[in-house]
């Protein structure tokens, strides 16, 4: 069994504060490990994430990282897979646990997305992040990419402007709760419609931000005796789906997140109806939508929105940290995060205004990069 | 404390295979990998097939794509586009689009930056 017996998000942010994602790692790490009573020379597993070396003018940050944090003598991965990377990393460490070659695994996700460097520069960079021969070289951005997919989605399945923007109030009415959020911010649907469209449909309030930040996690393959309320992970599933958006069998849909989803319920021998809470990856309003529908999290999803089962007192919560589009996306870290989320509030630990009063049984946490082209997910099991 | 720290990458790629492809592009025509197994057309070309096979061989599209899907705004104007004769959806940038416009043609771009650029026309 895998075992969540720390877990811990900085705040997500743009930093003014003149310090260096080298900080805000420690700060996660320190916090994981006084919550999980280890001592740092019990860590013999550390697995990082971060998506870019662009981001950090550092290249191969792993090693630093752990002098950073005193681990000396440690096995050290560095993962990456895009916006996935943060879960990616999660899985790595579940799959260092499972195989008997590590006992107590740190897990640390960062990224100064931010503050390093200047948004355009981060654009024109990400769009490298999808094939650089073809959507790299016609400059075409994130934002374009999601706008075409969710438009074909739109049409298949009749979600409307009004529901992009009633996703965005939401998310980020949750986030006024969350303290670590980044955009704490109580919008009405006046202000998302007038804000300026980046790529049809999208309009500026429907992007989430990028942000500076890191979260950490650390895995047992043992229950602790102080606390037996740890919980668990159960299932791990990934997969992928073309990158070129035209190159797909259906564009407007997360097929990955489908198969991801199909192979964590799988491991974790539930079935995705069995959910009661989700932190799903909302990179833009719409895409929320993508994910519940291919995560099979609802029979209805459009219906099931508009009658509110997934705000916070709803049937099934879904991003109620504020997802990225509230509380904010430092890439590496997301997908470590949304697990750390996941592993407080089935431990009855998050943020007071913002835990589910019954605790559910089964947590998820999904992420993706690209535009649902590699997708992760993690299925969490809580022990109160 | 900040320090602001530029560099410049002067990167000198080389695209093996694709190169072909690119030089089309910067060119003004449309080469596309057709599948020797099942005749499947893709575009931009992927080297191996989704049915599995690697065989394949170059053929030129007459350049003409309807368009499916469009965005536009601040982030400029993109679109999944069907090139004549391909298999596959594409997504293009469109040049100059006005709004109306329900095809387009392949438009040569520069040798230093090889794209899938179309002006868009309303008919055929
Ligand atoms: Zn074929």
């Amino acid at each position: 069994m895998v075992y969540v017996i720390g877990c811990h998000l900085t705040e997500f942010n743009r930093r003014k504060d003149g310090s260096s994602y080298r900080d805000w790692v420690c700060e996660t790490f320190e916090a994981s490990l006084a919550m999980s009573s280890l001592e740092r020379k019990d860590i013999d597993t550390l697995i990082i994430s971060n998506e870019s070396d662009f981001f950090t003018f550092q290249l191969n940050p792993s090693t630093v990282i752990a002098d950073d944090l005193g681990l000396h003598k440690v096995e050290i991965v560095r993962v990456e897979g895009g916006g996935a990377s943060g879960q990616l990393a999660v899985h790595q460490g579940v799959k260092s646990i499972l195989s008997k070659k590590s006992q107590y695994v740190a897990i640390i996700g960062f990224d100064p997305s931010a503050s390093y460097l200047p948004s355009e520069t981060v654009k024109q960079l990400y769009s490298n992040s999808f094939d650089s021969l073809t959507d790299g070289m016609n400059g075409v951005t994130a934002t374009a990419l999601y706008a075409l997919s969710i438009q074909l989605f739109m049409k298949k399945t009749g979600l409307n402007e009004t529901d992009l923007a009633n996703a965005t109030i939401n998310n980020r009415n949750n986030a006024l709760h969350n303290p670590s959020a980044h955009l704490k911010l109580k919008h009405n649907q006046q202000e998302i419609f007038a804000s300026p469209v980046i790529s049809s449909p999208y309009r500026r309030l429907h992007c989430s931000p990028l942000s500076d930040g890191a979260a950490s996690l650390i895995l047992s393959n043992k229950k602790p005796l102080n606390r037996i309320s740890a919980p668990n992970i159960i299932g791990i599933g990934s997969a992928n789906d073309m990158v070129n958006l035209g190159a797909r069998d259906d564009i407007g849909e997360f097929v990955s997140k489908k198969e991801a989803m199909k192979k964590a319920s799988s491991m974790a021998g539930i079935r995705a109806n069995e959910i009661g809470f989700a932190e799903v990856y909302d990179a833009y309003a719409g895409a929320q939508f993508q994910a519940i529908k291919a995560l099979g999290l609802s029979s209805d999803f459009l219906k099931d929105f508009r009658d509110g089962h997934f705000s916070l007192d709803g049937k099934l919560p879904i991003n109620i940290s504020g997802g990225l589009m509230g509380q904010g996306a430092p890439v590496g870290a997301t997908g470590v995060g949304q697990t750390a989320t996941c592993a407080m509030l089935l431990e009855g630990k998050y943020h007071k205004n913002l835990q589910i009063k019954n605790i559910p049984k089964f947590a998820l946490a999904d992420t993706h990069g690209g535009v649902g082209t590699l997708s992760a997910v993690s299925i969490l099991k809580s022990n109160i | 404390m900040k320090i602001s720290k530029k560099i410049e990458l002067n990167y000198n790629i080389s695209f093996g295979k694709m190169s072909k492809w690119l030089t089309g592009l910067t060119e003004g025509f449309a080469l596309a990998l057709k599948c020797s197994l099942c005749e499947k057309v893709s575009f931009p070309p992927q080297k191996i097939c989704t049915c599995g096979s690697y065989k394949n061989s170059w053929i030129k599209l007459s350049g003409v794509a309807e368009i499916v899907t469009i965005t536009s705004g601040l982030d400029g104007n993109y679109g999944l586009v069907k090139f004549e004769g391909a298999s596959t959806l594409t997504v293009v940038k469109l040049n100059n689009f006005k709004g109306t416009e329900t095809f387009g043609k392949i438009l040569k771009s520069s040798s230093q930056n090889p794209s899938i650029i179309i002006t868009p026309t309303e008919v055929k």
